[in-house]
């Protein structure tokens, strides 16, 4: 699914965040990439992710090399994925609902459709009830699931996470964490980038650690 | 294919609902900008329609600069009618008007104090005349110039009379003034443009952090650049409308005014303001500058913005 051959990402200025990686990930799986801040997580991920190119090496993703992709497809590749950040980027002037049909709206779905799928994406991340409030009346906890509620509502193959509990206290973040277990077990592919040891301990997953941009 | 062509449809539907509640949320700059545009419009409006009065006011005039055939005397009046015939027949002569030495005699006496001198003529000295109104597609004085020559060559006429000036003057005057109006619908379109795209562009800083997400999130450029696309076509065709309204008023507040300035100088002529294909095509021309504009300042500015990261 996830295949990085000799990756190297320099940034202007000399910086080297990610040196000689290489990385195979299976379909299906899930896996957590971990390390201190500055170890290259983020990295990783905007390179599987099409939000940047590496300096060499290769990232294939389902056997398509996405070195020279253009604009438009890295946008097209991008909407096929579930994409969560430590920040949820919500719309604030849009409802929970509108939030979550983006990527249907993108994919130029019918509203009916989309209807059903916004409400059973919400359903499974138990904010149903929510669905017409706007999201900054909604507690930290609640905005981060509406993210992922958007990250899966398209239904992705692969789902990537950046943090995804950084800003939430342990109750919240297991349940969370239960909710990724959950789209696993229905065959997602998940990559969760944390720093939080303690709260992945328990958990039987691959773990890719990573240290001054290299895997260790 | 039709399925195809009804998810295209419902996405421009939703683009155009969208970016209309994208100006209703900002409702003073909305007005603001429409206003401005409606302004610049009327301008370029106005001018067109005062230019086609004034062209068919200068179609009018130029029954002033018509031709006076003065026709040698000792012509039977079989021969004049088929004279009259003749110059009928003429491309690019309008209306003939014979005028008899009796009927310019009694025109003459008509006058005051022409009677007594009159009276001291032992004959009618006075010759048969002829006057041409030109066709009005006629307008340039060359081509009139050149009905003259036509005509100069018919063996009946004596002498012509044409107030070559008159023509020239008013034909340099009309020209001059539909110049401006093109000037004037160029710089003025130009205007447009500018506050459109103007617009436009606040309105893309204003959702910045929103098109950061989306992009994120696999929009591409074309999905963002929709219904900001439908925002200019929004502003034409809403400042246009204001634009007619208020070209209308405005004609309507000094139709009265320009009658009687008219009827001063013995012109019937009946000011109108904008007819409906006139409106239609004042809205049709702004929709379609709000789009070019929308599409000349979105397409770079977009691209320059990177996705969240």
């Amino acid at each position: 699914m996830i295949k990085l051959e000799q990756i190297v990402k320099r940034y202007s200025g000399g910086f080297e965040a990610l040196s000689q990686v290489s990385l195979n990930i299976e379909k299906g799986s899930m896996v957590f990439i971990t390390g201190h801040s500055g170890a290259g997580k983020t990295t990783l991920l905007k390179l599987i992710s099409a939000l940047e190119t590496p300096t060499s090496g290769r990232v294939v993703i389902n056997n398509q090399c996405l070195n020279h992709l253009n604009k438009r497809d890295r946008a097209y590749y991008r909407s096929n994925l579930g994409i969560i950040f430590q920040m949820p980027n919500l719309l604030n002037n849009r409802s929970v609902f509108d939030n979550v049909a983006l990527p249907l709206h993108i994919h130029g779905m019918q509203p009916l459709m989309i209807a059903k799928r916004v409400h059973a994406a919400l359903d499974m991340v138990g904010l149903l009830d929510k669905e017409k409030l706007l999201p900054i009346y909604l507690s930290a906890g609640e905005q981060q699931r509406v993210g992922i509620a958007r990250a899966v509502v398209h239904k992705p193959l692969l789902l990537l996470a950046d943090e995804p509990t950084g800003n939430l206290d342990p109750m919240l973040s297991t349940g969370i964490m239960k909710l990724f277990e959950q789209f696993h077990q229905v065959g997602v592919s998940i990559l969760i980038a944390t720093h939080d040891l303690s709260l992945i301990a328990g958990m039987k997953h691959r773990i890719v650690m990573l240290k001054d941009g290299k895997i260790c | 294919m039709l399925n195809s062509l009804r998810e295209l449809t419902a996405y421009h539907l939703q683009a155009a609902i969208h970016s209309f509640n994208l100006l209703i949320l900002r409702p003073i700059t909305t007005i603001v900008t429409i206003v401005v545009i409606a302004v610049a419009l009327s301008l370029p409006t106005l001018c067109w329609v005062l230019s086609t009065s004034l062209n068919q006011l200068t179609i009018d005039w130029q029954r002033g600069g018509y031709i006076s055939l003065y026709v040698k005397t000792g012509i039977s009046d079989v021969d004049q009618k088929s004279l009259l015939d003749k110059i009928h027949k003429i491309p690019g002569v309008g209306d003939v008007i014979l005028k008899t030495p009796q009927a310019a005699m009694q025109e003459l006496q008509a006058q005051e104090g022409m009677h007594d001198v009159m009276r001291y003529l032992s004959e009618n000295p006075l010759p048969t005349v002829i006057d041409i109104v030109p066709s009005i597609t006629l307008h340039e004085p060359e081509a009139i110039e050149k009905l003259l020559d036509e005509i100069k060559l018919l063996p009946q006429i004596e002498q012509t009379n044409f107030d070559r000036e008159w023509v020239i003057r008013l034909n340099a005057l009309h020209g001059l003034a539909i110049k401006i109006t093109y000037i004037l619908m160029g710089l003025l379109s130009l205007c447009v443009l500018l506050i459109v795209g103007n617009t436009l562009r606040l309105l893309i800083h204003y959702h910045y952090d929103e098109i950061r997400v989306l992009k994120l999130i696999g929009a591409t450029d074309e999905f963002i650049a929709r219904p900001l696309m439908y925002s200019g076509i929004w502003y034409g065709l809403l400042g246009a409308i204001l634009a007619v309204l208020l070209i209308n008023l405005f004609m309507l507040s000094i139709a009265p005014a320009l009658q009687e300035l008219l009827n001063i100088c013995h012109m019937r002529y009946v000011f109108h303001s904008l007819s409906v294909i006139e409106a239609y095509q004042i809205v049709f021309i702004a929709m379609l500058l709000g789009w070019l504009s929308a599409k000349l300042s979105i397409k770079h500015q977009l691209s320059s913005i990177a996705p969240y990261n």
